[in-house]
């Protein structure tokens, strides 16, 4: 089962239409072109610049954006709206600070109408899973910011999807407490077999999750390389004083620099304008 | 810098702010510095409105009062509401009519009151449309604004997860604007008691606004200032519970 | 090297067209009033048409009838909202300022801000006698609490990174009062006179309908009391646009200051 694939995207391409209020349009071409394909269970990492359109992918696989052009496939399904074997989690806070923990993860077995004897049994066991264990009837304001992530996560699970999107779910936090909950998303992702597409800006955090990690250029944006990650798992907070670790990322430094000092380039002379 | 205050809790401080200013009223009113015709001494306010509660004097103007702000408010929000919802659903049209929203409260509307009396009759429909229309305001405001600040990521998660769009209605968006919502329908309830006692007080025969006003004609001092601080209390606690409910809901989401 | 492509112009999203929808909001509120003066109930409601004739000829023409009154409402009404302008302002600084008289003062300040404020008019009348300086009181605290408390939570809510920054560069005071306090606070500012403006004119016209020797408020009542509909109305009319139009200057100016955060 292991190498069969579950998603892939066909040569992917979103421009924006910018409108402006007095009426003109500019094109904004952030995605050229984005083609990949993922096997089942497999751990993928996408790095790049900021705005070269990594969050934009991801809305677009979890189909809450249409692509300007190509196409994805969840299995054999052609995506074209929200598909229930697709869960994400989002960059930004998300939690609803109004439902408790529970409450939270239940979400989405709720809107799908499944009783709420059933739905608290899963949920349960997600929240243990995550390890908010004791925190089902906390609201999210009471949590720290890691474990706001994690209900978040435990919502986007609690579905059993197939595969998990995750827009750089640990941005906001501090670089010692991405590590540890980096450590358990191993252990979450071990234990539930999920296919994760994963996306960071952190180079070590890419190398440190993943079997593979893609760098896209600056917009508009291809995969610029693909790397594989060689070091055996399972992997915990020591793996990054290994020797391959830091070839690893000193290798995606070197791709991903030329293309960060184009993303602040522009950043420059836009700021001009 | 950091302030230096002094070491007394705040709050004797604010209490004997308010003891005091009582008690200076009651020397300047007891030492005859000021006539009694002016300022009737405060335990004689309390005094006479307990006399008017025991005999059971107030409790037709009090129903009357609540009554009518309760109706107001009730209808207030109900439209409040919807129109709040409408106008945020409905950004452009919404904008189009802001300016004459926001200059409402600017408008003395009991001057209509003399046209509401022909198509509204004699005494609490006309003061309840008037009302009505001013209560219905930050309720308007307040609810288009809580759905406007919503973050998108909200309405993505709603999406991902397949929600209809009445779930994503009262599941997420609704849920999520209730902080605004509730600040609305508590500004509300406070015009609605503001402007009915008002109303009351410039033109009716009932009520508890209309009593101030009927013992200043009579020359009625202690019993004109007796019905003041009836209304005073009535507003400040309306008020203080409002906030703590506001507290309340605001403590577990924000 | 960007990835732009060339402008290129649509019809759609024109700037005109709130305004024009605001305005045409405006034009269907008078032909309603039309159609309400022509209707069987005309006899309490005047025509858009005579009550604008009369209103200019009652302030410029040669016997103006609405002038005086118009003098007395909004002198006593611009009075009343300048006194709680400086009372207002000073207030809602200082409390902004010192956590320790904020908490003092702040349930008293709300408190006060939701009383009926008109049932205290036969006070004021007792000690003041009726007059203009009754009416300006009236204006004076309808205006006076809205101005306090935005101006309080404005200085209240001053970035204190922004402050600490000001300090760095060892700003003076009066540097620090108008490059990162007033900036700061000018949008709360402007929504406390917008609504002290409103609670002015109203508290002004509401104890004139109550007791008063002269003022619009007044006025209305006399003629409504002859059946005199036409000045009636011409007397509305001045009173709300003055208070619209104030609201509305207000009112942009607060979006104006919105959009530069
Ligand atoms: N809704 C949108 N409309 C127009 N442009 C957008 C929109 N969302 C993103 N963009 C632009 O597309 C580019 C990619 O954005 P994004 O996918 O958020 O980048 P990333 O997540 O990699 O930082 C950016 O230049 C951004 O400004
Ligand atoms: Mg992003």
């Amino acid at each position: 089962m292991k190498d069969k694939t579950c998603l892939s995207l066909w040569q992917v391409a979103m421009t924006y239409n910018l409108r402006a209020p007095d009426g003109t349009v500019t094109d904004l071409e952030a995605i050229r072109e984005v083609t990949h394909e993922l096997r089942m269970g497999e751990f993928v990492t996408i790095i790049g610049p900021s705005g070269c359109g990594k969050s934009t992918l991801l809305e677009v696989i979890a189909g809450l954006r249409k692509a300007s052009g190509g196409e994805v496939y969840i299995w054999d399904q052609r995506i074209t709206g929200p598909h229930p074997s697709i869960g994400m989690v989002f960059q930004e806070e998300s939690t609803f600070p109004w439902r408790t923990v529970m409450e939270n993860v239940e979400f989405g077995l709720e809107v799908r109408g499944v009783p709420k004897k059933e739905r608290q049994k899963t949920c349960q066991r997600i929240i243990e899973i995550v390890g908010l264990h004791g925190f089902e009837n906390s609201h999210p304001n009471a949590l720290s910011g890691g474990m706001k992530q994690r209900v978040a996560i435990a919502r986007a699970l609690a579905t059993d999807p197939e595969i998990m999107l995750m827009d750089e779910p640990f941005g906001a936090l501090d670089q010692q407490t991405r590590l540890f909950i980096g450590q358990e998303l191993l252990r979450i992702w071990e234990e539930t077999g999920k296919t994760i597409l994963f996306v960071t800006h952190d180079i070590n955090e890419a190398v440190y999750l993943s079997d593979r990690v893609l760098v896209m250029s600056h917009r508009p944006s291809v995969v610029k390389a693909v790397v594989e990650v060689d070091i055996p798992r399972p992997r915990d907070t020591s793996t990054i004083t290994l020797e391959r670790f830091h070839e690893l990322t000193s290798a995606l430094w070197e791709t991903l620099r030329v293309e960060s000092e184009k993303a602040l380039g522009i950043t420059k002379t836009e700021v001009h304008i | 810098m950091p302030e230096t205050y002094p070491k007394i809790k705040p709050q004797w401080v604010q209490w004997s702010i308010i003891v005091g200013s009582v008690l200076i009223l009651e020397a300047l009113s007891r030492g005859g510095l000021i006539r009694r015709t002016i300022l009737v001494p405060p335990t004689e306010m309390v005094y006479t409105l307990a006399g008017f509660i025991v005999a059971n004097q107030v409790t037709p103007h009090f129903i009357r009062t609540m009554v009518e702000t309760f109706s107001s408010f009730a209808i207030a929000a109900t439209f409040g509401i919807g129109i709040g919802i409408f106008f945020w659903k409905f950004i452009r049209i919404g904008k189009m009519f802001e300016p004459y929203i926001v200059s409402i409260y600017a408008m003395p509307l009991v001057l209509f009151y003399p046209l509401l009396l022909i198509f509204l009759g004699l005494g609490s429909p006309p003061i309840i449309f008037i009302t009505t229309i001013t209560s219905i305001i930050p309720i308007i405001l307040n609810t288009t604004i809580g759905f406007r600040e919503i973050g998108e990521v909200l309405h993505k998660v709603a999406k991902s997860n397949r929600c209809t769009p009445w779930q994503t209605f009262s599941k997420v968006l609704f849920p999520a604007a209730t902080p605004f919502i509730f600040t609305g329908l508590k500004l509300g309830f406070i015009y609605a008691l503001i402007v009915t006692i008002g109303m009351e007080f410039i033109l009716t025969d009932l009520g508890l606004g209309f009593q101030v006003h009927q013992y200043y004609d009579f020359f009625n001092s202690p019993a004109m200032y007796a019905y003041i601080v009836l209304n005073l209390l009535i507003a400040v606690l309306a008020n203080a519970l409002l906030f703590r409910g506001e507290g309340a809901v605001r403590r577990e989401r924000a | 090297m960007r990835a732009v492509g060339l402008p290129r112009r649509v019809g759609a999203e024109q700037q005109w067209v709130i305004p024009a929808g605001t305005i045409v909001i405006g034009l269907v509120a008078v032909i309603l009033w039309s159609l309400l003066a022509a209707s069987p109930v005309g006899w309490v409601v005047a025509s858009p048409l005579r009550a604008v004739q009369i209103m200019i000829n009652g302030l410029v023409g040669p016997n103006p009838m609405i002038l005086p009154h118009a003098v007395s409402s909004f002198s006593a009404a611009f009075i009343g909202f300048g006194l709680a302008i400086v009372v207002g302002v000073t207030w809602g600084i200082f409390l902004g300022i010192s956590w320790y008289w904020r908490t003092v003062w702040e349930p008293i300040i709300l408190s006060a801000y939701s009383i009926p404020k008109i049932i205290l008019f036969p006070i004021f009348l007792f000690i003041l006698g009726i007059g203009l300086w009754a009416q300006v009181s009236m204006a004076f605290i309808h205006a006076v609490f809205p101005i306090i408390v935005n101006v309080m939570t404005g200085v209240k809510e001053v970035n204190t990174t922004h402050v600490k920054v000001g300090h760095s560069f060892k700003a003076n005071p009066w540097q620090m009062v108008t490059k990162i306090y007033f900036p700061s606070i000018a949008l709360s500012l402007v929504v406390g006179l917008r609504m002290g403006f409103s609670f002015a004119i109203l508290g002004v016209v509401l104890s004139e309908l109550f007791a008063s020797r002269e003022g619009l408020g007044r006025l209305i009542m006399r003629r409504y009391a002859v059946l005199d509909i036409n000045t009636m109305y011409a007397a509305i009319l001045l009173l709300f646009l003055v208070a619209f139009a104030g609201n509305v200057l207000f009112w942009a100016l607060e979006k104006k200051l919105r959009g530069t955060r």
